[in-house]
């Protein structure tokens, strides 16, 4: 009876390694501040539409263009006479949207293709790696601008656009992620764990996806979470160069840039500051929740 | 240690081949040419629109052009710049310097403020002044810099008047000497602000991790069971030890200092290479885009090389294979 | 003819572009690249009739002068001149954006003709006769015209640019003057004569022979500069001229007004004051050309950075900024050109004439151009700006904006609006895409209302973004739907390469008969009240059947602050032609 008892208190206290690193994030107060924020910010842009009184945001009232703050328009409304506020939830979307869907491409493309290189090492490996040192080479932004360039000219729907832009963003965004993953599956591959399914002669792909992939897990939740701060940066650059998303779809991104001739500028704070400073936070609560989970998800940092 | 350099030197090659054929063939797609870019709207007639394109040899195909882009290259001659009608090199020249000189400003700073504060965060963990600096430094990467290079042009050079806007000297006015440097020294300051806030988080956080690794090691713990002072134990062996992968940072950061910064170039006017970059997309001026792309990816190829290079020099422990 | 550009630092990725295109009357630049540098003009100008309050020029002037910055007063004798570019090649010949030639201009020579304010030309170096016949032109080089390093400028010395403009290695942005009938330049350029036998040099006399008469070659001819023979005839070889391509023209040896002296890549310019001006040396002994981030210009002078700068964006906010500074004045002057919405009529959208009419009848011009540019631009109904003589608004349509008449013009074409609101013809939607370039002023509003616009008619309109040298691809391939463009106009009135059948810039694939034959009859008129009311008949035409939408005409703005005297500037005539008139307190 007694021991009974014990084996079920013992079960009742037996924490999992997630449940270790959510007991640990959840005293890390600056990563939860970062996910407070960040889940308010997502509520407000994917729910706050519904109950703003502008449900068309890309209606134009130029009657009242460039109007400041005021009870009717709480940001003011932009060059258009468009509510600033509802842009900036639309602009959210989208820019969250991108940042989040290119991320997961990216991690998705890196993470595989690492594995793939680490695992089997010889020539694939050789090739891979050859190949991301050629996209690791190529400078990000100049590239960035020269394929939108390319595809500025194709004649595709300004919506098809966003997810054209989701692809370029990640075809230069998997290969650190893929070298990374590939030192991280060299050395699982080395852990005796492994060594013991070799002479259990499971197979490559199951080994792959069972085995290692969930060995990776942790890592690749605190890559994607930073990766996604550094992809709406991006995106956001992007848009600010005119290469991003188009109009009349907002991003924050071209919110900035669109008040940022020097008139807009000094005049009209409000057209572009509230977007930049959407950026700012987002990006930033993002950070400290990703910084958040490497500390809890890291094994080294138990005390 | 030279069988291992001189390899890693070998495998630039086929790299470097291949990013010119991406970088080329992305070239080469984008819609219209340098031609188009500077006489298109001009009344010249077809015939001397096509008179000159033959001129540029932009008649020919792709797969041609790239090999006599590349046999000129490896003859170490780079094209002549259409936009600026000078040799690529030549308009590289003139203007990676100046990219230079706020790289490298900005990269000092970056390292004097990340370097301490790194280390005293990584000491403190969890503390007020850990907790303030890690927000600061994640505030940094998280600012968009075409935002912060805006904000801080309407703040001191606008609303306040305290800093030139923008370009890179007072015009007007001779100065020599100190006054002449001076005169740089105060245009350089926005772009060196916007800068150094963005990659100085990055660096800080670095140094942390780096520091904390560090310290979290079973030697350090028994250097400081053996009683060493605090001050010791952290000057004298952890940031020792810790200096190896800040070495790396450097190392891979060098290239970074010539590529030019595009954005804050290109919003504080300042005449750099990033700035000039932007500016020959719209020119179509293939050759220096080529280039350009060529010297930064040579560039980064060479920072992982030095950075592997400078950790085993540093790390005994490392032997270069 | 200069170029306007985007306001905002936007622009500068791919837009940077824009410097030759686009926005507020950009393609200007390398249009009147082409016809040569001081904007070519014709008589017809000289009667404007400006009517409308905003079409005038007009100086707002500074109200306090002793608010200038120091900055600005403590520059004795250098003036300071703000441009949005400079890329270094500052040869007349090769120059081929607005901004070089805000140093190009004056230091690459005087021209053989200038012209007035209203475009007249006028004797420059030389004086002009033309032959009744109008196949000879005879220019007489005026006495004592001095280089800047004291040589006297010779008659064949104007050959020189002449050879060098016709020769097949030239890649510069003027035209060949063959393409304006000059004898022998045609063999001249192919190798097959060592001169061009339609020139002919006679002491201080040149004589071009042309064969056959062109209205056009007066404005080429008139615009040639010389070349010092002593100094860089060596450098002139029949099939490479690549010598004067490559030539530093630090310390060119000119008849400008001035001499460049110093170039900081892509920062400024400095030019000294040539004393052998053949008008008088220049009263400022110092000119720096900087660089000034584009959307910037106001501040620059505000601040004191720059003395003058003729690239500001003419609207209400701008001109408040200026005045609230108080040393700055502005000079406004309407800028003669208009934007306008292409159409490509290779479209079966857009064949039909009601369709065409329908769509600009949802475009609301008049608030669009008021929330743009405010009191400094008006909304443009035909391809003529009030400043000419042939300006007419008898029989024009103004199309003010009425969505109800678009949405039966509409129906009445025969488009219907389906379950989803979506209007169809024939089962196929109606959608289309609007090229434009990023940054641009008037497409940063004029998209989202045109988008709006049209959903509420049911028309699926999608934007996209391309930079200049795509547009321009687009525009010769005829790959775009629709598309925004601005253009100066010359006061030569004939643009019926524009519309006409076939015509060389006829982007639009336009063609209409009756358009052709009216254009074709005012060709040959000579007679000044025949010409105009054929023109009108012209204007009608195109008002009524709307190859493209015209949308505006707005102003150039120069602001410039209390230190500069004598001020000069016309929309023919603008500032780098008349930096050596200048004055500083």
């Amino acid at each position: 009876m007694t021991t009974a008892k014990k084996t079920a208190k013992q079960k009742e206290t037996q924490q999992t390694p997630w449940r270790l690193a959510f007991h640990r994030l959840k005293k890390n107060k600056l990563a939860l501040v970062g996910l407070g924020v960040l889940v308010l910010i997502f509520l407000v842009c994917f729910l706050g539409p519904y109950f703003s009184p502008y449900p068309d945001v890309n209606m134009v009232d130029l009657a009242h263009s460039k109007q400041p703050p005021s009870p009717q328009h709480w940001l003011g409304t932009d060059r258009s006479g468009r509510d600033i506020l509802s842009r900036l939830m639309f602009g959210g979307r989208v820019s969250m949207t991108v940042g989040a869907v290119a991320t997961v491409l990216e991690i998705f493309i890196g993470t595989l293709f690492g594995c793939i290189a680490g695992y089997y090492r010889g020539w694939i490996d050789t090739v891979m790696m050859r190949v991301v040192d050629i996209i690791l080479s190529l400078p990000t932004m100049p590239i960035l601008i020269m394929i939108s360039a390319v595809f500025s000219d194709l004649h595709v729907d300004t919506k098809i656009r966003i997810y054209l832009l989701m692809f370029i963003l990640a075809a230069l965004g998997w290969a650190g992620i893929c070298r990374y993953f590939r030192g991280q599956v060299l050395s699982i591959r080395e852990m005796e764990y492994m060594l013991a399914t070799e002479s259990m002669g499971i197979r490559d792909i199951k080994k792959i996806f069972k085995h290692i992939i969930p060995n990776v897990f942790p890592l690749v939740i605190v890559t994607a979470t930073l990766a996604i701060g550094d992809t709406i940066l991006m995106e956001s650059t992007m848009s600010f160069l005119g290469v991003g998303v188009l109009p009349p779809y907002a991003s924050w991104g071209n919110i900035v840039s669109e008040g940022s001739n020097m008139v807009d500028f000094t005049l009209h704070p409000w057209m572009w500051m509230p977007a930049g400073f959407c950026i700012l936070i987002t990006v930033l609560c993002i950070n400290l929740l990703g910084d958040g989970l490497r500390d809890a998800l890291d094994p080294r940092m138990n005390k | 240690m030279k069988t291992y350099v001189t390899r890693r030197l070998l495998i630039l090659i086929p790299i470097l081949i291949g990013v010119s054929i991406i970088v080329f063939l992305l070239i080469a797609s984008i819609p219209g040419d340098a031609i188009d870019a500077k006489f298109g709207a001009s009344r010249l007639p077809a015939e001397k629109i096509a008179e000159m394109k033959a001129l540029l040899g932009l008649n020919q195909p792709v797969g041609v052009r790239y090999l006599n882009w590349l046999k000129n290259a490896l003859h170490g001659n780079l094209g002549i710049s259409t936009q600026y009608n000078l040799p690529v090199a030549t308009v590289i020249h003139d203007f990676i310097w100046n990219s230079f000189l706020l790289a490298i400003v900005s990269f000092v700073l970056e390292l004097l403020i990340a370097i301490p504060v790194g280390v005293l965060s990584a000491t403190k963990i969890h503390s007020f002044f850990d907790n303030l600096f890690t927000v600061l430094a994640f505030a940094g990467i998280s600012l968009p810099s075409f935002f912060l290079a805006l904000l801080l042009q309407k703040g001191f050079a606008v609303d306040w008047k305290m800093l030139p806007m923008d370009g890179m000297h007072t015009v007007g006015v001779t100065l020599a000497g100190g006054a002449y440097l001076m005169d740089i020294l105060s245009h350089m300051i926005l772009p060196v602000i916007c800068l150094t806030t963005i990659s100085v988080g990055g660096a800080m956080r670095f140094v942390r991790t780096s520091m904390l690794d560090v310290i979290n090691q079973d030697y350090i713990r028994t250097a400081r069971s053996k009683g060493l002072p605090e001050r010791i134990v952290i000057y004298r062996h952890a940031l020792k030890n810790a200096a190896i992968p800040i070495i790396t940072y450097i190392g891979n950061s060098l290239p970074g200092l010539f590529s030019g910064a595009l954005i804050t170039e290109t919003v504080f006017a300042w005449p750099g290479i990033g700035k000039i970059f932007l500016e020959s997309i719209a020119k179509r001026d293939y050759l220096f885009m080529m280039g350009y792309v060529m010297l930064v990816a040579l560039l980064t190829m060479l920072g992982n090389l030095l950075a592997d290079i400078l950790y085993s020099v540093a790390d005994p422990r490392i032997r270069l294979k | 003819m200069k170029k306007r550009k985007i306001t905002g630092f936007a622009s500068f990725a791919l837009a940077a572009c824009l410097l030759l295109s686009s926005c507020n009357g950009g393609s200007t630049a390398s249009k009147a690249a082409n016809s040569a540098p001081a904007s070519s003009a014709s008589s017809d100008a000289s009667s404007a009739a400006g009517t409308q309050a905003d079409s005038e020029e007009k100086m707002i002037a500074a109200t306090d002068p002793s608010k200038l910055p120091a900055a600005a007063s403590g520059r004795k004798d250098t003036l300071v001149v703000g441009c949005a570019d400079l890329s270094g090649i500052f040869n007349q010949l090769y120059a081929s954006s607005a901004d070089d030639w805000h140093v190009s201009v004056p230091i690459s020579g005087a021209q053989l003709l200038d012209n007035d304010d209203k475009g007249e030309m006028i004797p420059g170096t030389a004086t002009y006769k033309v032959s009744d016949d109008g196949l000879t032109y005879t220019f007489t080089l005026k006495d004592g015209d001095k280089y800047s390093d004291g040589s006297p400028v010779k008659a064949e010395d104007y050959v020189n640019s002449v050879k060098v403009i016709c020769d097949k290695s030239y890649d510069g942005p003027l035209s060949p003057l063959y393409n304006y009938n000059l004898v022998g330049a045609q063999d001249y350029h192919d190798g097959k004569a060592k001169d061009i036998s339609g020139i002919k040099v006679d002491g201080n006399k040149i004589e071009f022979k042309l064969s056959a008469p062109n209205a056009s070659a007066i404005y080429q001819l008139g615009t040639i500069i010389p070349i010092s023979t002593a100094k860089y005839g060596s450098l002139i070889k029949q099939g490479d001229v690549s010598g004067i391509k490559n030539l530093s023209m630090i310390n060119y040896v000119t008849n400008g007004s001035y001499t460049l002296t110093d170039y900081k890549a892509g920062q400024s310019a400095t030019m000294k004051a040539n004393p052998n001006y053949y008008k008088g040396a220049p009263k400022i002994p110092n000119i720096i050309v900087k660089v000034v981030a584009e959307g910037e210009e106001m501040q620059a002078v505000t601040t004191g950075n720059v003395d003058i700068d003729d690239e500001v964006t003419c609207n209400d906010d701008q001109v408040a900024i200026g005045q609230q500074a108080g040393f700055v004045n502005m000079w406004v002057q309407p800028t003669l050109g208009y934007g306008w919405v292409g159409l490509n009529h290779k479209n079966d959208l857009f064949k039909d004439q009601k369709v065409r009419q329908a769509l600009l009848y949802a475009l609301d011009r008049k608030s669009l151009v008021n929330s743009v540019y405010g009191q400094y631009a008006h909304v443009q109904n035909i391809n003529q700006t009030a400043q000419s003589w042939l300006y007419t608004e008898d029989g024009i349509n103004t199309y003010d904006y009425d969505l109800k008449k678009a949405a039966s013009l509409l129906q009445e074409a025969g488009w219907t609006k389906d379950a989803n609101g979506s209007l169809t013809k024939d089962g196929k939607p109606f959608k289309f895409t609007f090229s434009a370039t990023k940054g641009n002023a008037v497409t940063d509003v004029m998209l989202p209302m045109m988008i709006d616009a049209y959903k509420q008619l049911g028309i699926n309109m999608q934007a996209e973004y391309v930079d200049w040298p795509t547009l321009q691809q687009k525009f010769e391939k005829q790959t775009y739907d629709m598309a925004f463009m601005a253009w100066g106009l010359t006061p030569d009135p004939d643009d019926s390469y524009v519309y006409c059948t076939g015509g060389s810039e006829n982007y639009l694939a336009y063609s209409n008969p009756e358009l052709d034959k009216a254009y074709k009859t005012a060709l040959t008129l000579t007679d000044d009240n025949q010409r105009k009311a054929q023109y009108a008949k012209v204007y009608q035409i195109i008002n009524n059947d709307l190859p493209n939408f015209i949308i505006y005409q707005r102003s150039d703005c120069v602001a410039f602050n209390t230190r500069i005297k004598n001020f000069a500037c016309a929309p023919y005539n603008l500032i780098y032609n008349q930096y050596y008139k200048y004055e500083l307190q």
